[in-house]
């Protein structure tokens, strides 16, 4: 595999063509749907994430794209051509669960060499692929040793290395992080980055962790209930999230039911304030997503602003956290830099500034 | 904890213990001892003599018949312990891979003829196997054999009738190893490219290894101190060791010489144990 492939651009010529495309795929275990007609197209080289819920059909998808699990209807192209009456070992993909997929039985490079081996490789180029893959995954003092011999973190690097090592048009990953601690977790996220990067692969990667996804992704499927909800880049997510529950899921946020009056150039709030703001917006009843970076606090009694009470003031690292009260009863938070200011007390009264050009919409009514 | 309380602990576990360990003692060790002595006397007409020799042991080695005897014995035992690794692999592996819901029955039906007494079971592949048995009847009613095949009262019906009673605890001890195995792992083996034949042999058969070694030493052992089986099936063309440490020492009270014999089979059964402790340490990959 050549190493130095060149960080495929979205738009890049690359990206445009599409690597594993899911169509209209339906999958019923009994009563529960675990895939509601889900359509997919992954571009070749992306980073591609399936974020949502516990038992919203992540894993079934990827398993259906593997070839492990059978499809009600609909179908699975890879480079396309469709696999989808193709078994697992025709696909050429490669897996790497969430944890114990490395084989006890085998050393470390006997695990990485497994697949080229059934492939019928020469000794030389297995060699040669082991090597490679224990320095991308940065362990290559560990050739010898037994999968118990490896920490969690270890593991997975090797679960990682033996899933390239075969070349795969896809590597799927379901969460592979989930059973590791938060600091090591966050290296192997700056890793899995890196050997993306390097390898070139195709990645399609599962989590229920909206950080990693937004950190990690070229795009990002948001998922619920074995539907797609909203399949976009981290930006948008986070800052156009397509509907209450994108919006929701994704990160810490208040949302808003109110009214553009575009009169007055600004939003009437339910149960009374008016903030002026411009938006590009066709109909009255919209849903405001507020995150706390997009609110602003000043003192009280200086003009304009939504009047609200302060509940709570937290300084965390380099940040402080206010969560404030409307009178409406909606509980709004602004992020600030630096130490609290003395200006905002427990139970004191503040004016809200909404962020306008930052602060996203819904196109929806109230829920 | 304290030092006091762990004091007292202690003197309640070895009291609960207690009972148990005189049993041990009472029942196992003490007749161990003393057939161990037995072993090594002389008798004449059933009345064991003053001193001690070795001449029991020497004449297992001299005497052709116990040393054919033995032969006999250790190759049914094998050719048994092999027919249960066969024959109870595919239906270890149908039970692994049925639904968690289905295992329970499974497993019952496999262990279900453990609740027969061996010696009802035996009798019935005696009804099966024998002269005028049904595999006899049938192939004759087919026209397929003129003479009954000799298939009880020889070799061969020891061999079938040890497969069928010891093939349950090869099979149970199979499939506990199988059930084991993570399925991401099969998985695994199958995305990298590799079919159901090679995954069978380079990943199951590996990890299924405790489940075998385990099963083969059970059935082996249980084999070689088989007596109902060899007594039924086997009849008195097969020379069985069981048998004739049976004959020794109930029919020619000569004690000694039992002793001596069941001093063999004991020896087997503590190697064969250390035996499978070494091998199953080659394959404890999780530890
Ligand atoms: N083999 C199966 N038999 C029956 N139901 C299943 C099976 N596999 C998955 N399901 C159901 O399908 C739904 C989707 O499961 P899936 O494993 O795809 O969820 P997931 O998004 O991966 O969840 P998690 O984040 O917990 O791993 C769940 O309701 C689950 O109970
Ligand atoms: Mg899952």
């Amino acid at each position: 595999m050549s190493l130095s492939a060149a960080k495929s651009q979205p738009g890049s010529a690359r990206m445009d063509k599409i690597k594993v495309s899911a169509r209209n795929i339906v999958k019923r275990f009994g009563a529960t749907i675990a895939a509601a007609d889900i359509s997919l197209d992954i571009r070749d080289g992306e980073f591609l994430t399936l974020l949502g819920e516990s038992g919203c059909g992540k894993t079934t998808l990827m398993r259906i794209i593997a070839g492990l699990e059978a499809v009600d209807s609909g179908a699975i192209l890879i480079d396309g051509r469709d696999v989808t009456a193709l078994s697992p070992r025709e696909r050429n993909l490669g897996m790497v669960f969430q944890q114990y997929s490395l084989f006890p039985h085998m050393s470390v490079a006997e695990n990485i060499a497994y697949g080229l081996r059934v492939k019928h490789k020469g000794e030389a180029e297995i060699s040669k692929t082991v090597d490679e893959m224990l320095e991308l995954v940065r362990l290559p003092d560990l050739r010898e040793r037994r999968p118990a011999q490896l920490s969690g973190g270890q593991q997975q690097r090797i679960a990682l290395a033996r899933a390239l090592a075969t070349r795969p048009s896809l590597l799927m990953l379901d969460e592979p992080l989930g059973a590791l601690d938060l600091k090591l977790r966050r290296q192997l996220q700056a890793e899995l980055k890196r050997i993306h990067r390097e390898s070139g692969t195709t990645f399609l990667f599962v989590t229920h962790d909206q950080d990693e996804a937004l950190f990690l992704s070229d795009r990002v499927a948001v998922m619920r209930a074995g539907q797609i909800e909203q399949l976009d880049d981290p930006t948008r997510i986070y800052c156009n999230p397509a509907n209450r529950f994108v919006a929701d899921f994704v990160g810490d946020v208040t949302l808003l039911d109110c009214e553009y009056d575009a009169m007055r150039g600004g939003i009437a709030l339910e149960g009374g304030g008016f903030a002026p703001m411009t938006l590009d917006v066709d109909r009255r009843c919209i849903t405001l997503v507020v995150r706390p970076e997009n609110v602003r606090l000043a003192p009280a009694g200086g003009g304009e602003g939504l009047a609200c009470k302060v509940e709570d003031v937290a300084y965390q690292a380099g940040t402080t956290l206010c969560t404030v009260r409307l009178p409406s009863g909606a509980v709004l938070k602004s992020r600030g830099l630096g130490a609290p200011s003395p200006d905002f007390v427990l139970g004191g009264e503040a004016l809200a500034h909404l962020d306008d050009c930052r602060v996203a919409f819904i196109r929806e009514g109230p829920a | 904890m304290s030092r006091a309380t762990e004091g007292k602990r202690n003197w309640a576990v070895w009291a609960l213990l207690g009972p148990g360990l005189a049993f041990i003692a009472l029942l196992l060790i003490v007749p161990v001892i003393d057939m161990t002595l037995i072993s090594f006397r002389s008798e004449s007409f059933g009345q064991i003599l003053p001193g001690f020799t070795l001449a029991n042991y020497t004449s297992l080695v001299r005497d052709g018949t116990y040393v054919q005897i033995f032969l006999q014995t250790f190759l049914a035992a094998a050719l048994v312990t092999v027919l249960c690794i066969l024959l109870g692999f595919p239906v270890a592996s149908l039970i692994a891979d049925a639904p968690a819901k289905w295992r329970g029955l499974l497993y019952f039906l496999v262990a279900a003829p453990l609740l027969v007494n061996t010696v009802v079971r035996t009798y019935g592949w005696l009804l099966i196997l024998g002269r005028k048995g049904l595999v006899n009847e049938t192939l004759a009613w087919a026209g397929l054999i003129e003479q009954p095949l000799a298939l009880s009262g020889n070799y061969v019906g020891l061999i079938i009738g040890g497969t069928q009673v010891f093939l349950p605890f090869m099979i149970l001890s199979i499939a506990s190893s199988l059930v084991a195995i993570d399925r991401r792992l099969i998985e695994s083996s199958a995305i990298l490219g590799a079919g159901p034949v090679r995954t069978f042999i380079n990943v199951t058969l590996p990890l299924a290894m405790p489940g075998v070694i385990a099963g083969s030493v059970l059935v082996f052992s249980l084999m070689l101190g088989a007596f109902v089986t060899p007594l039924i099936l086997g009849g008195t063309a097969v020379k069985y060791l069981s048998v004739a440490i049976f004959t020794d020492a109930l029919v020619l009270f000569n004690l000694p010489r039992a002793t001596a014999l069941a001093m063999v089979l004991l020896l087997v059964a503590l190697l064969l144990y250390a035996l499978q402790k070494r091998l199953l340490r080659r394959f404890e990959y999780y530890a």
